[in-house]
């Protein structure tokens, strides 16, 4: 599942780790999701919306 | 975003950057630290019923019962840090779990036919050792895939 997180915190100029302190999990979470190796369970993907005020297929996309 | 990021360095590297959050990490050395009294106790207790034979029994019940319980507890510590564990690393573990599950059920099945062409019998102290090393083979494949 392809995802817009590295762009979403790009813009915020955010680095991995503040952006997982935001999400309470570790670094290496936010950069398995980033890379597409790892796809987070539904709280974590919503957690990630609101986060950064989108909806949630607008930040994950199922069909890529 | 600086290389860094992205690419551990080396294996140390890789090992702490799996280790989850604080709290995980918190988690994981109650976890050790149950374990290593377990195992304390464990050599302790052993090495007396074997020494000393002629041991009173609520004695012997009692260097029998200290390491069993502190096993107990050492597992719910675990539970407790699965259940609490940053969902990656809990991922890891869980392929962890299944690879030293596999690699207990392989070895004692295959055994069993090492034994029909005249192997010495399974030594359970083997079989515990297989799991802990699939468990750890699973954890380092699961940080490698994830890195």
């Amino acid at each position: 599942m392809k995802n817009r997180l590295r762009v979403l915190r790009a813009e915020r100029e955010w680095s991995q780790a503040l952006l997982a302190d935001h999400l309470g999990v570790s670094r290496q979470t936010v950069n398995a999701i980033e890379t597409g190796k790892y796809d987070p369970g539904l709280p974590l993907a919503f957690k990630i919306a609101r986060l950064f005020e989108q909806q949630i297929e607008d930040v994950f996309d199922p069909d890529e | 975003m600086t290389e860094s990021e992205t690419k551990p360095t080396g294996i140390w590297q890789m090992i702490k950057n799996c280790s989850g959050t604080e709290m995980d990490r918190r988690n994981q050395y109650r976890f050790m630290a149950w374990s290593f009294a377990w195992a304390l106790t464990y050599v302790a207790a052993s090495w007396t019923l074997k020494s000393d034979r002629e041991l009173a029994t609520p004695l012997a019940w009692a260097l029998v019962a200290v390491p069993t319980l502190l096993s107990i507890v050492a597992v719910f510590a675990y539970l407790r840090f699965l259940r609490m564990a940053d969902e990656l690393l809990r991922k890891i573990q869980l392929d962890g779990l299944a690879t030293g599950f596999a690699a207990g059920l392989v070895y004692i099945i295959g055994y069993q036919l090492l034994e029909a062409i005249g192997a010495s019998p399974l030594q359970s102290d083997n079989v515990v050792l297989v799991m802990v090393f699939g468990w750890m083979l699973g954890q380092f494949v699961g940080m490698w895939r994830y890195r």
